[in-house]
């Protein structure tokens, strides 16, 4: 499961780069639902300072930061639950 | 088989909150830097970024041309030239058509006869990877490049604004993503070409008589245009006539584009 979750955080940095938005924002909702994952929040994180325009839309606010800390903490509670203690 | 656990002892369910917690501070500081520092932090990741993108590229290139995939990059060259000569064609006939215009009223006669001093400079990040509609350019403070300067593409159409410029690159705003607004002419009817991401609305007048490849002019941009109508929605049942914008070449196919302050 590690492994699984460093080659997601891997695949969601370079897809960041090179590949259309929606693949890096998969691999965060991922990684944010399988794990407390601070990849994803990081990931979001590193999206929005590669693209983000502080002239674009909704006046330059992190989406994709905001969006990987809210999922990722949403998360926390829910996976506490379904899990096996 | 393998013994695989869910089991997560209490040590390792606090540990991955408490590390989520402290990427959480981290990244929150790091956003609240670079608005302060008028996007420095942004700045430093794309110069990070930058080289290593440029030579992930290349090495692809190199195992391209050295013959590896022979078969596919001899069709991949094949549909490249093709696609540059479309592109080529397409640009000349739409610079056609806004030189057309231009030459019927005085005041476009006068922008034709204006040079446009700035320079070129090479795409430097993809065009599609970006949620918010923007691309990097190899050039930056230290060529002159300032925010607010104009990038165009060939035909002297608007590809975007430069919006935040490091030392050796930029950040391009394209002209049609999502959310951005643009004050446009076509045929003389004024309106406001709100960017779709890929193309632009313009929403006109009921009746106004607008046709498929007419260009459309940015005046707050040095009356450049911006791009070409390319269809226009007249359902009588609208209370406006609906105009999208498109541009005349596919961006993923341009590899410089010229900046003018």
């Amino acid at each position: 499961m590690r492994y699984a979750r460093t080659a997601l955080a891997l695949i969601g940095f370079v897809s960041a780069i090179f590949f259309p938005p929606y693949v890096a924002g998969f691999c965060i909702v991922i990684l944010a639902a399988c794990w407390s994952s601070w990849e994803a929040v990081l990931l979001g994180f590193f999206i929005d300072m590669l693209w983000l325009s502080p002239h674009g839309a909704f006046h330059g606010l992190p989406l994709f930061t905001l969006g990987a800390i809210i999922l990722a903490w949403l998360f926390v509670p829910i996976r506490m639950q379904l899990l096996p203690k | 088989m393998a013994n695989v656990s869910y089991y997560r002892s209490p040590q390792s369910n606090r540990r991955g909150p408490q590390r989520l917690f402290f990427a959480t501070i981290l990244v929150v500081v790091l956003v609240c830097a670079n608005y302060i520092t008028h996007g420095s932090v942004a700045s430093a990741v794309r110069a990070v970024v930058a080289p290593l993108e440029t030579g992930i590229t290349r090495a692809g290139e190199t195992i391209g041309g050295s013959g590896f995939f022979a078969s596919k990059s001899g069709l991949e060259a094949q549909v490249r030239d093709l696609q540059a000569q479309v592109n080529d064609l397409q640009t000349r006939s739409a610079a056609f058509s806004v030189l057309q215009q231009q030459y019927d009223s005085l005041a476009q006669l006068e922008h034709l006869a204006q040079t446009n001093p700035g320079r070129a400079a090479p795409i430097t990040s993809s065009v599609i990877s970006s949620p918010y509609g923007t691309f990097s350019i190899g050039s930056g403070n230290t060529d002159g490049t300032q925010p607010g300067a104009i990038v165009l593409a060939s035909g002297d159409f608007v590809v975007g604004k430069v919006v935040q410029a490091g030392s050796d690159s930029a950040l391009v705003q394209q002209i049609f993503a999502p959310g951005i607004q643009t004050n446009v002419t076509i045929d003389g009817i004024a309106g406001i070409a709100s960017g779709q991401g890929g193309d632009a609305r313009v929403d006109l007048p009921h009746g106004a008589t607008v046709a498929v490849g007419d260009p459309v002019i940015a005046p707050e941009l040095k009356a450049h245009p911006i791009g070409l109508v390319a269809r226009v929605d007249t359902n009588p049942a609208n209370a406006q006539t609906i105009v999208y914008v498109s541009f005349p070449v596919s961006l993923s196919s341009l590899q410089f584009v010229y900046v003018t302050p």
